[in-house]
């Protein structure tokens, strides 16, 4: 539904700057929604996309985050760099998912536990890792780490591809 | 005119008028020689005893209402012989029979040497006959001196018996046995006695022109609350104006009082003062029963008010009239029992250090009353003032007037996908702000609340007969609307805009509001949207949708709304879909009997699958989203058309 991440989100992406060697960057989404939740997940670019995967383990206090009333309290409180879940691919190999935004957890996506491959087949979409509500709202650049789509995917060499735009409907008349 | 004059005179002749000191004389033959020496009918006589009792008795001045109290007390005399004068007689005669046959008299003589109002003395004697309360003040001021007068009398004429039986106390007892029942006996037949014995005490009659005390003292009780209640002058031509031009439209009205906390103190004072004078007669469990102030100036007010305004009382009306009764002497009467109380407490914290004690630091007058309810009338008497202190001034009010809210109903419909339900800081107008625009001015209200039955999001139209709301209008000051008023505001609102309709604007009930209030969970919304998807598709396609019945949803929170609503999966139920094949990427559903609630459209694009099923899901394979929604139609069917 790339549709609607464009029309609800303001998409930037957490970069991976520890990394080595350039062609494995552990780059991670963050969509911003209108109302400034955040949705995050694993970016294009993150090699995990290319393994296959065979586990998806969330930190106990993740899966065990729970938040009461429309405040929302009780969240699991958030570092940008708190690790949220480890993947491990089928040959061994583990990347740790991170928060990407100092916050309160919300909500991580439990789907994925049942169903790892989730991730890979819809990794923009169903297959989020998490819902964060950011302790910095207003200035969102000034979460570290943080770069904009475009940056990102001149960054990453990859070619910007974007859905069908449909024309707003603002006239009085019948369709 | 013969028989009228004949009449007075002999009327004149049997009124004797007393002199100016006939309780403190004890020689009864000085009192009965006394009054034969002046004549009623001289202005001269009356004129000066006027000002030898006003001089005697004007302890407490009132520096405010001097001239008034002149003119009080020019009108309080009494012409002798005249229609007024008898009639005056004859009502306190049938007061003081019908009403005071069983009362304590001394309470009367207390009260009123400590400066308490004739309505407050009535009320401590616990009547609550309200025609007697209704008495202009002037008859009430005579009736306590009638009835004091007479009181004395009676005494005087005990102490002259006594007096002849020690004479004849050698005598015959029979007669002893007679006299006694002569004093139980009513004054006119000792009238017929004083006639056969010559001796025997002569019984004075009434003088209204006399008066031992005037009125120039303010009721150390009510604080001159209940004394000026029905005084054109002092009280109640002012009032009848203000009620009058309060500018309000209303069906019936009821009146609130705030009456100061000094009054209720005071009122306390004062049966602990009786309690001690007649520890026979009152008791402190007696001190409950008594006339409320406030209720003893509602049954003068509440007729007069009907008789003058035409006013229908309600106790509870809609309108209310808000006396606030204010008297700045007394403000800090109450301070000693916060005095009290705060003594009490150092003393429970030191043996109860430990627990949390709530502490009634503000002054209101619910926590006064609450310290007076605690406080002891040993601890009242030594730190107050029994009986209550004169006064010097009187009260002050304010009268202020509030209306109930109305509630205005209506349905709206809205064509346009870039206008909101409700004004938020973005957008410079608003379902509300378009409807609302005049209500405030046309009502002349305070505020007014906009509420609907549910709502759709800014891009979503609102079609079909209309989404339910009403306008709750706060304080109004005109409320008397006809069906052409109505229409003239539909046609005001309709002709103003495109992008909005009202239809069915009405007053309805408090108690309807609860109708679009309550509906939240129980209507049902057919709805109408135009979806695109990912992947191209046959007509046959749209079976799949069409064949569903009764989809029962989970809904987690959409992440749209989660900064505002909790998380949590909601259950909701669409019993039917109507799809309509359009081009291979689009198709037009139409969604039937969504509960209410329901979020549209994430039960189309499936917010990253956290609304399951979704329509993508549905299709199978299959990204779908949502380009347009219009609500067809709320099923709640309120207000009802407008006949």
């Amino acid at each position: 539904m790339r549709t609607l991440i464009e029309r609800y989100y303001t998409q930037y992406y957490f970069i991976d700057t520890t990394s080595t060697d350039a062609n494995i960057t552990e780059d991670q989404y963050v969509n911003q929604h209108t109302n400034d939740l955040a949705v995050i997940g694993v970016a294009p670019s993150h090699p995990v996309l290319q393994q296959e995967i065979s586990k998806i383990e969330f930190r106990e206090n993740a899966v065990n985050n729970e938040v009461s009333g429309v405040r929302k309290t009780g969240g699991f409180k958030l570092q940008s760099n708190t690790i949220l879940c480890v993947i491990t691919c089928s040959n061994g190999k583990e990347y740790f998912l991170r928060s990407c935004l100092k916050g309160k957890l919300l909500e991580i996506n439990k789907e994925l536990i049942n169903n790892p491959s989730l991730l890979k087949t819809n990794h923009a979409t169903s297959g989020y890792l998490a819902i964060i509500e950011p302790m910095i709202k207003d200035k969102f650049m000034e979460n570290p780490g943080l770069i904009k789509f475009e940056e990102y995917h001149t960054l990453r060499n990859i070619p910007i591809q974007k859905g069908p735009v449909f024309l707003k409907d603002n006239t009085n008349g019948e369709d | 005119m013969e028989n009228e004059a004949t009449t007075t005179t002999t009327i004149v002749n049997e009124i004797t008028p007393p002199t100016t000191e006939p309780i403190t004389t004890t020689e009864p033959t000085t009192t009965t020689t006394e009054p034969i020496t002046t004549t009623t009918t001289e202005p001269i006589t009356t004129t000066t005893k006027t000002t030898t009792t006003t001089t005697t008795t004007n302890k407490f001045k009132i520096p405010d209402n001097n001239e008034e109290l002149i003119k009080f007390a020019t009108e309080q005399r009494f012409e002798a012989g005249t229609i007024d004068y008898r009639n005056l007689l004859f009502r306190l005669e049938s007061l003081e029979s019908r009403l005071f046959k069983n009362v304590h008299f001394p309470t009367i003589v207390q009260l009123h040497s400590i400066n308490v109002c004739p309505r407050c003395i009535f009320r401590f004697l616990n009547i609550k006959e309200l025609s007697i309360y209704q008495e202009s003040y002037n008859t009430l001021s005579h009736l306590i001196q009638f009835i004091m007068f007479n009181q004395k009398q009676k005494d005087l004429q005990i102490q002259h018996k006594e007096k002849l039986e020690k004479q004849k106390l050698d005598e015959n007892k029979i007669e002893i046995e007679e006299a006694e029942e002569k004093e139980k006996e009513k004054e006119k037949e000792i009238e017929i006695e004083k006639e056969k014995e010559g001796e025997e005490y002569e019984i004075l009659k009434y003088d209204p022109n006399f008066n031992e005390k005037w009125n120039n003292f303010v009721c150390c009780c009510c604080l001159g609350i209940l004394q000026d209640t029905n005084n054109k002058e002092l009280f109640l031509d002012d009032f009848i104006v203000k009620m009058k031009s309060s500018g309000y439209e209303f069906q019936n009205y009821s009146l609130a009082l705030s009456i100061p906390m000094s009054a209720i103190i005071r009122e306390q004072s004062i049966w602990y003062y009786l309690i001690d004078c007649f520890p026979n007669v009152y008791n402190e469990k007696k001190s409950k029963e008594i006339v409320e102030i406030k209720e003893g100036v509602k049954w003068v007010l509440g007729p007069i008010i009907s008789r003058q305004l035409f006013f229908q009382f309600k106790p509870s009306s809609d309108f209310r009239g808000n006396m606030q009764f204010n008297h700045e002497e007394t403000k800090d009467d109450h301070q000693f029992l916060t005095t009290i109380e705060a003594g009490k407490r150092g003393n429970k914290r030191q043996k109860l250090s430990t627990k949390r004690i709530k502490i009634p630091t503000s002054d209101s007058s619910t926590s006064i009353a609450e310290i007076l309810g605690k406080t002891t009338k040993k601890e009242f008497c030594l730190n107050g003032s029994v009986p209550p202190t004169p006064l010097q001034t009187k009260y002050s009010y304010d009268l202020s007037f509030r209306h109930e809210p109305v509630f205005l109903a209506g349905k709206y419909n809205k064509y346009v996908r870039d206008l909101s339900q409700t004004p938020w800081e973005y957008d410079d107008s608003s379902v509300q702000d378009i409807i609302c625009k005049d209500i405030k001015d046309i009502f002349k209200a305070e505020t007014i609340v906009f509420t609907t039955s549910g709502r759709e999001d800014i891009d979503v139209r609102m079609l079909g007969e209309g989404r339910p709301f009403y306008i709750e209008i706060i304080n109004p000051h005109k409320i008397f609307f006809k069906n052409q008023d109505y229409e003239k505001l539909e046609s005001s609102i309709n002709d103003s805009t495109k992008k909005i309709k009202v239809s069915n604007l009405q007053l309805i009930t408090k108690k309807e509001t609860t109708i679009i209030k309550d509906s939240g969970g129980t209507k049902q919304k057919n709805y109408r949207c135009i979806i695109w998807t990912s992947r191209t598709l046959q007509p046959s396609d749209l079976d799949t949708l069409n064949n569903l019945k009764d989809i029962e949803l989970k809904q987690n929170t959409p992440i749209r709304v989660l900064h505002r609503r909790s998380l949590m999966i909601r259950n909701k139920k669409i019993s039917k879909l109507q799809a309509t094949f359009i081009s291979p990427h689009f198709f037009m559903l139409d969604i039937i009997d969504a509960q209410a609630g329901t979020y549209i459209k994430e039960f189309v694009h499936g917010d990253l699958s956290r609304t399951l099923p979704n329509i993508g899901q549905l299709l199978g394979n299959c990204e779908a989203d949502i380009l347009q929604l219009d609500v067809l139609n709320v099923d709640l069917n309120f207000p009802a058309k407008r006949k």
